[in-house]
């Protein structure tokens, strides 16, 4: 039997959406303004119901459409998708091919399921602090690659409940990108593909011999916590297995053979003792350098799934919605703690539920709609809701610029 | 007639166009002929690229900044403050295969990254706060590459609008003829062939009597105005320059001794300084060393500023029966043939215009429907001529016979 925590049933799911989702906060962080625009109105919703029924092409003109509806299919969770060229709700009665995507946020989705080859601590499903060490060091390298080089501004990282985390980017040229740029972008950022583990051993980032800048960056912050999560957390190098596949990215035979007699020979040497191996042999043989490197970025850059990130249309959970396996909040994230988060510490719907009925014991039963501010869902919505402001300012500021123009 | 109406093509078509001198996407009108079958496309497209690429490889560096500087195309310069910036960043993504030291450091632009996704995806570009850092000696396949991309996009988009337009009877026998013209023009047989066919040695002075004998309208018009004004501008000296040249077989000593001859108003010095290198160039002998074809109807009916368009069809129907009764009386052309050439005027077949004008002025080894032979009408004014040619010596050889 689930515990209280991970109550997630209907009856719960309602007075959640009733009480505790800040529907405003999600309409300003879409819409850019206050009045509804299309970013909003034409805007697909897809909800997923009770029963696993899917419902898509839902629209809203504001807010309050949207909370009614919600609280009336009571959904597990729904999603949010495009702008498109006209209401996604008429979709049945105009002609075919008039709803196109236009816009929509760039997103990310990093999962561990990406990882699952290399982290020790937990299988399947599971996730702790210790692997959590690989999602936010992709949080890094995403999020001052998407800064630095692309230029965007309007970022926010939400947890996805589980065992993942979803990047939004909302600036206005990243919302208009084409599929076809997307796509680029994508490709980029991507230099590990995980599901190719089998077919190839080799390594292969640099052209030239010489890595890119965007990898060089990258590499240069990874170098950092490699000792930390790979060595010491992970212990990535320590069983047998783990060695041998450190020991296949090294293509000098001689320096393989004689590594591998080593650690077979003393199976109590540490990941460390076993890196520092190479590095005395690197220092040996310079060009083992660059595989080194190569190595790192290996086992720490970012595993993205990309096909997430390349089609405007793809649907994406929204934030603040349930986990309907965690019960646990889909909350927005501050980059600057991404290394302290817990996913553990995230709070359940059924936690803020308890909060919410330890409140009305104390003060009678005045329910209004943002009660939020009363739980521990406080921070996370105030997160939002700075991020949207900031994408408020710049609309306003962009309008200001054309009256002036006029 | 494009104005109103068809809002969608310009609302696609303007707001993304450059057009800086010579340096442009083609002509709407173009776009709407050229759109209708997967192989007009791809021939109209190759056709116009090339046709950008020897215009980008010319000399008129200010156009090109302008162009590359537009709206559209967004290429910003970097200066040398950000060049030093970002030299190592630049070192690791362009290595150079063999360092020069001497060589002097290369010139960098930058564009928005969406403008290359290709180079982005590949990772084979540096990139900083969304600008693409380019180095000049990739730059200009990136620009052939993206006025390709647009050019082929344009043509599909006008390709689904055209249903709609199908519909304007007036418009439709002009798309026909342009397309037809065009099919005509590409296939080479009228910009290098026919030049070498003519072998005797054509001198400066013998040009004049030449343009009152072969030239079609449009030529006889530059020609008339070279020498009325002792002056030509820019695009006029090109046009025609290729013209001779091609046509005539007219060597690069005898163009020189053409053109000082006809600029008689300016000084020696200026010309040999303003105007000599391009001559030279348009012969391929400074600069790029290309090889430029001359116009085709199809270029001239279209495009360029409407001074050195196609006069049948920029001229006014008064100016135009003036200009066509003062330039070819002498070859018999009649008073009484001009409704007939007027008729086809009216109704926008300017070639066929031109063709009949061809017919009348060589009726004695030319009947009616025989165009520039075979029943074909003129896509190019040195098909035009260089029939003309033909059918001189022609006549000459059979006299010789006699
Ligand atoms: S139809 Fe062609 S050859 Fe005739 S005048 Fe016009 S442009 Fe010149
Ligand atoms: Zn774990």
């Amino acid at each position: 039997m689930p515990s209280a925590e991970i109550d997630v049933s209907p009856e719960v799911m309602l007075t959640f959406y009733r009480r505790l989702y800040p529907f405003k906060s999600i309409f300003n962080w879409l819409n850019h303004e206050h009045a509804p625009s299309r970013l909003f109105t034409h805007r697909e919703f897809a909800f997923t119901l009770q029963g696993d029924v899917y419902l898509r092409y839902q629209s809203f003109n504001n807010a309050d459409e949207l909370k009614r509806q919600v609280c009336q299919l009571n959904p597990t969770r729904f999603e949010i998708g495009p702008v498109y060229s006209a209401r996604p709700r008429d979709k049945k009665t105009i002609r075919a091919g008039a709803l196109s995507p236009q816009q929509r946020e760039l997103v990310f989705d990093i999962d561990m399921t990406d990882y699952d080859l290399i982290r020790t601590c937990c299988k399947d499903a599971g996730i702790c602090k210790k692997c959590w060490g690989f999602i936010a060091a992709a949080v890094h390298v995403i999020d001052s690659a998407i800064r630095d080089e692309f230029g965007y501004e309007k970022l926010i990282w939400v947890y996805s409940g589980r065992r993942g985390i979803h990047l939004w980017i909302s600036d206005r040229e990243a919302m208009e990108l084409t599929d076809q740029q997307r796509k680029s972008l994508v490709g980029w950022l991507t230099a590990i593909y995980p599901t190719a583990k089998e077919s190839s051993k080799k390594l292969n980032f640099r052209s030239g011999g010489k890595l890119p800048p965007s990898l060089l960056n990258a590499l240069q912050y990874l170098k950092t916590i490699f000792g930390e999560l790979i060595l010491s957390e992970q212990d990535c190098f320590g069983s047998e297995e783990g060695y041998e596949d450190l020991l296949q990215y090294i293509s000098d035979s001689r320096t393989v053979e004689s590594l591998r007699t080593k650690w077979e020979n003393s199976p109590s040497r540490s990941s460390e003792d076993k890196w520092n191996d190479l590095l005395r042999m690197a220092s040996a043989r310079p060009n083992l350098m660059p595989t080194l490197e190569d190595i790192i970025i290996q086992y720490t850059y970012p595993r993205l799934d990309a096909e997430v990130s390349k089609h405007r249309n793809h649907l994406l959970k929204a934030p603040f919605c349930i986990h309907p396996k965690t019960g646990r909040v889909c909350v927005p994230l501050d980059v600057a703690s991404i290394d302290k988060f817990d996913p553990e510490g995230v709070p359940t719907v059924g936690q803020l539920l308890q909060e919410l009925d330890a409140i009305g014991r104390e003060e009678g039963a005045t329910i209004s709609h943002s009660d939020w501010e009363k739980t521990s869902l406080k921070p996370y919505v105030d997160l939002l809701d700075k991020h949207s402001q900031s994408l408020m300012d710049e609309v306003r500021k962009e309008k200001r610029k054309t009256d002036i123009s006029w | 007639m494009f104005k109103g109406g068809h809002g969608a093509l310009d609302e696609y078509y303007v707001p993304q166009v450059a057009n800086h001198g010579v340096l442009k996407y083609p002509h709407r009108m173009n776009l709407l002929a050229f759109c209708r079958s997967e192989d007009l496309r791809r021939r109209f497209v190759k056709a116009e690229t090339t046709l950008f690429k020897v215009r980008y490889d010319d000399d008129m560096g200010k156009d090109r900044d302008a162009f590359l500087d537009s709206r559209d195309f967004n290429w910003t310069s970097v200066g040398p403050e950000e060049q030093r910036q970002y030299k190592t960043e630049f070192e690791a993504a362009y290595p150079v295969s063999k360092p020069e030291p001497d060589r002097p450091s290369e010139k960098y632009y930058k564009v928005k990254w969406t403008r290359v996704p290709d180079l982005v995806e590949r990772r084979k570009v540096f990139l900083k706060g969304g600008w693409a850092y380019v180095p000049s000696r990739e730059q200009s396949s990136i620009v052939f590459q993206e006025y390709e991309t647009h050019l082929e996009r344009a043509l599909e988009i006008t390709a689904r609008l055209l249903p709609r337009l199908d519909e304007d009877t007036r418009l439709l026998p002009i798309l026909n003829n342009l397309s037809q013209g065009f099919l005509a023009g590409v296939s080479s047989e009228w910009s290098n062939a026919l030049g070498s066919t003519n072998t005797d040695e054509i001198r400066a002075e013998m040009i004049d009597d030449m343009a009152k004998k072969h030239f079609p309208l449009c030529m006889r018009t530059l020609h008339e105005s070279l020498q009325r004004d002792n002056h030509l501008k820019h695009f006029g000296r090109l046009q025609y320059g290729l013209f001779l040249k091609v046509v005539l077989g007219l060597s690069v000593e005898e163009a020189v001794t053409f053109w000082r001859k006809s600029f008689s108003r300016i000084t020696d010095d200026k010309f040999n300084k303003e105007y000599k290198y391009n001559i030279r160039h348009s012969y391929g002998l400074e600069g790029k060393r290309a090889n430029y074809p001359a116009k085709s109807c199809l270029q001239i009916l279209t495009g360029g500023p409407s001074e050195y368009g196609c006069p049948y069809r920029t001229f006014s129907p008064e100016n135009l029966q003036a200009a066509l009764l003062s330039s070819y009386s002498q070859q018999g052309l009649r008073s009484a043939d001009l409704p007939e050439i007027m008729a086809a005027v009216k109704s926008s077949h300017f070639h066929v215009a031109c063709t009949r004008v061809f017919e009348i002025t060589h009726s004695a080894s030319v009947k009616k429907g025989d165009g520039v032979g075979g029943g074909e009408s003129v896509t190019h004014p040195n098909q035009y001529a260089a029939r003309s040619i033909e059918l001189e010596k022609a006549a000459k050889e059979a006299m010789d016979v006699e």
